[in-house]
């Protein structure tokens, strides 16, 4: 090795050492691009799956929500003005059971019992309203939900809060049609026509409203309408509802629905049923 | 040099990480494309082109309130009975398939009413038909009947019955007719009656009875004692009379026999052959043919008798009139084309036109009481029941025998009884029925051979 040779291996070296020292110090000072989107939920599914898209994300920490409390500005009198007017409504559920039901109704609101489970009460107790008049006239009462660490900043409390919105707010066109078809699947093979095929009922068409549970089992099932309906026809379309209806309660429950589609998605629809092939 | 080309090698690497993190911020490519028929935003389900299969149906034995002796058997006897009647009646609808009978339990009285809807659906039935039999202090029997839908779990129908105890078939014939036009939407038939003729030895001489019976063939017995041939009978709409045509010496002429006196007396007098009689739906006319001079015109004449008025005047053979049920228009065959085609006409004889342009020769054709469709037997290489519309279209040949004739509509206008012949020189023949559909096909029990049925109106 020469001496050039060494002065250019010299030179090679350091001028590594300083792209390697430019490099990094860029490095140090690189801040990725903002995100333009905001982070997405990807849920792996075969059959249906929700949109990928625009998840609702909460924003803010649960404590910080203070809901108001007390009876609405509008809430009505407890104390029947008529006969005719209707009983109060039972006070929701209490943690224990009362030890004996009181043997008439209290002709006074207590807006407190109302709200077991506030855990502060209200600066002012709500007074007693005498009637509807007097209510009306009073300002709105307020209370509020705020625990102790109202304003105290993040604490490393676990978040009692949950989040009940769903992870995806929209039902995608696709998971539609997934849906559509794993129900197809499962009703289709019940949809018996019996002694109304090949007669003139096979031109009605009949569309049934279905609601279901969440366990895939059906709330209800009510005819929405008949099309095809003629005179010569009239006398099946009893029997073609009848039919229609059966054939989805005997394929009940349905099986393999994401329960994440559940609401705005099989929850509530329309079974359509077309006895011709043809349409 | 290694320690250069790691060097080198780290630069690289420092490079091109900022551009992998750039990727993985990526947003997606593309939104999800809308499945094509679906409507923007809300879930439906298309469900198109049913199964024909028959309908699941149990039937378990009908309870008594309390075991009775009557004439027709004790109370809990006959709840069985009355089971196996609408059982069958059903069955031979071909539109249902009961449960066997050993998945069939008992039930009890009050269980009538509030069937155990779990158990029935693990039999596999869809619908559910339970009743219960009680003696009357008068004698009768009360037969109550009760329609379920066992996956709906709720009452389709309910009907009672009061009947002498002779009469217990007719009150589970009733309650078949219930179930079965509730669930189908016809009109019902089972309480009906068939008149036939009832056949017996060789071909060469042929003894032929006037006969009648349920359409399921119980409570069979002969109007006539074979010492004349009859043939085409044909039911009076108030099911007491029948009218048709009988060799008295050796001259056919129409007769008209009444069910409850049991005489007999001639329609048309005269020395002239008439035959192929048939009552208008009012009753109060009769459809037939006569023969004059090589030529043979359709008729109309009062049933209770008097001048016949001729309705066609065409050269060659005119025959075999039906009236549609509204009595508008009469159906008939006619070979004046050259052969034995369908015609139709209104009442009073105008308008005649032919229907029939299948290919092969058309005969007996009758106007279903739906009025929907016209039933006929078309002779091809064989003899075939079909059903056509009354502009002839929508032709439909429902049998595939030997030789099927004779076409008899079921007084709801779904089913089609006839009469097969077997091939060869036995000339053996049998009743057989067949929905309008072309389905569930199947032999009506008679004691001898049997012939030109007629259905009778259902009974009250």
């Amino acid at each position: 090795m020469d001496r050039s040779e060494k002065t250019g291996l010299g030179v090679a070296i350091a001028g590594h050492v300083v792209l390697f020292g430019l490099l990094s110090v860029s490095l140090l000072w690189h801040r990725p691009p903002p995100s333009t989107h905001a982070p997405m939920d990807v849920t792996l599914s075969t059959e249906a799956a929700m949109e990928a898209a625009a998840p609702h994300i909460t924003q803010n920490p649960a404590q910080s929500v203070a809901p108001e409390v007390g009876p609405p500005e509008e809430a009505a009198p407890a104390t029947p003005l008529t006969s005719a007017a209707p009983e109060p409504e039972p006070a929701p559920p209490q943690p224990k059971p009362a030890p004996a039901p009181k043997p008439a109704p209290a002709p006074k609101p207590k807006p407190e019992k109302q709200q077991p489970k506030a855990e502060a009460k209200p600066h002012a107790a709500p007074e007693k309203t005498q009637g509807h008049e007097k209510a009306a006239a009073k300002p709105r009462e307020r209370g509020s939900h705020l625990g102790p660490d109202f304003l105290k900043g993040i604490t490393a409390d676990k978040s009692t809060s949950r989040d009940q919105a769903p992870r995806a707010s929209k039902v995608g066109a696709r998971d539609i049609a997934n849906i559509a078809g794993l129900i197809k699947r499962q009703v289709q093979p019940c949809y018996v026509l019996g002694a109304l095929k090949g007669t003139s009922a096979m031109s009605i068409v009949t569309v049934i409203r279905l609601q279901f549970r969440r366990d895939g089992s059906i709330a209800s099932a009510t005819l929405s309408e008949q099309d095809g309906v003629n005179g010569s026809n009239q006398q099946y379309a009893k029997q073609m509802f009848d039919l229609s209806r059966r054939a989805v309660l005997r394929c009940s429950p349905l099986k393999g629905l994401p329960p994440d589609l559940y609401e705005g998605g099989w929850e509530d629809f329309d079974m359509v049923f077309t006895p011709s092939d043809f349409g | 040099m290694r320690f250069a080309t790691l060097w080198m090698l780290a630069g690289l690497i420092g490079l091109a990480t900022p551009a992998i993190a750039q990727d993985a911020t990526m947003p997606p490519s593309s939104a999800p494309q809308a499945a094509p028929g679906q409507q923007s935003g809300r879930l439906r389900v298309d469900i198109t082109g049913g199964i024909g299969a028959p309908t699941p149906i149990a039937i378990p034995p009908m309870p008594t309130t309390a075991v009775t002796n009557t004439p027709a058997g004790p109370t809990d006897q006959l709840g069985q009975k009355l089971a196996g009647v609408i059982t069958d009646d059903l069955r031979n609808s071909g539109l249902f398939s009961p449960v066997a009978s050993n998945r069939l339990r008992a039930v009890t009285v009050p269980e009538v009413t509030a069937p155990a809807f779990d158990y029935w659906s693990s039999t596999g039935a869809q619908v559910l038909v339970e009743g219960y039999v009680r003696a009357n202090g008068d004698g009768s029997l009360t037969v109550g009947c009760y329609l379920y839908d066992v996956y709906a779990r709720t009452e389709l129908t309910r009907q009672g019955f009061v009947v002498r105890p002779a009469d217990w078939r007719r009150a589970a014939h009733k309650c078949a007719d219930t179930v079965y036009t509730r669930l189908t939407g016809e009109g019902p038939y089972f309480d009906s009656r068939v008149v036939y003729v009832s056949e017996t030895g060789p071909k060469a001489h042929r003894i032929k009875r006037l006969a009648i019976m349920d359409q399921d063939g119980a409570n069979h017995r002969f109007l006539t004692n074979g010492q004349s041939i009859v043939l085409t009978p044909r039911f009076a709409p108030n099911r007491q009379s029948i009218v048709y045509m009988s060799y008295v010496g050796k001259q056919p002429a129409i007769y008209i026999y009444d069910i409850g006196t049991g005489r007999q007396r001639l329609l048309v007098r005269g020395d002239r052959t008439t035959f192929a009689p048939r009552f208008s739906p009012d009753g109060r006319y009769v459809l037939f043919s006569m023969a004059i001079g090589g030529n043979t015109d359709i008729y109309r004449i009062p049933a209770a008798g008097g001048t016949p008025q001729k309705l066609t005047n065409s050269p060659g053979i005119d025959t075999g009139g039906s009236y549609s049920p509204d009595g508008s228009r009469i159906v008939f065959e006619s070979d004046r084309s050259g052969t034995q085609q369908i015609y139709v006409m209104n009442a009073d004889g105008s308008n005649q036109h032919r229907i029939s342009f299948g290919g092969g020769r058309y005969a007996t054709p009758v106007w279903s009481p739906k009025g929907d469709l016209i039933a006929f037997t078309h002779i091809g290489s064989t003899f075939q029941i079909g059903v056509m519309s009354p502009d002839g279209g929508n032709q439909k040949l429902l049998t595939d025998g030997w030789q099927d004739e004779g076409p008899t509509w079921s007084p709801n206008g779904r089913v089609i009884m006839f009469f097969r012949t077997t091939q060869g020189g036995s000339g053996k023949s049998d009743l057989w029925s067949v929905d309008k559909t072309g389905v569930a096909e199947r032999r009506i029990p008679t004691p001898l051979d049997g012939s030109d049925p007629a259905w009778g109106p259902l009974r009250p």
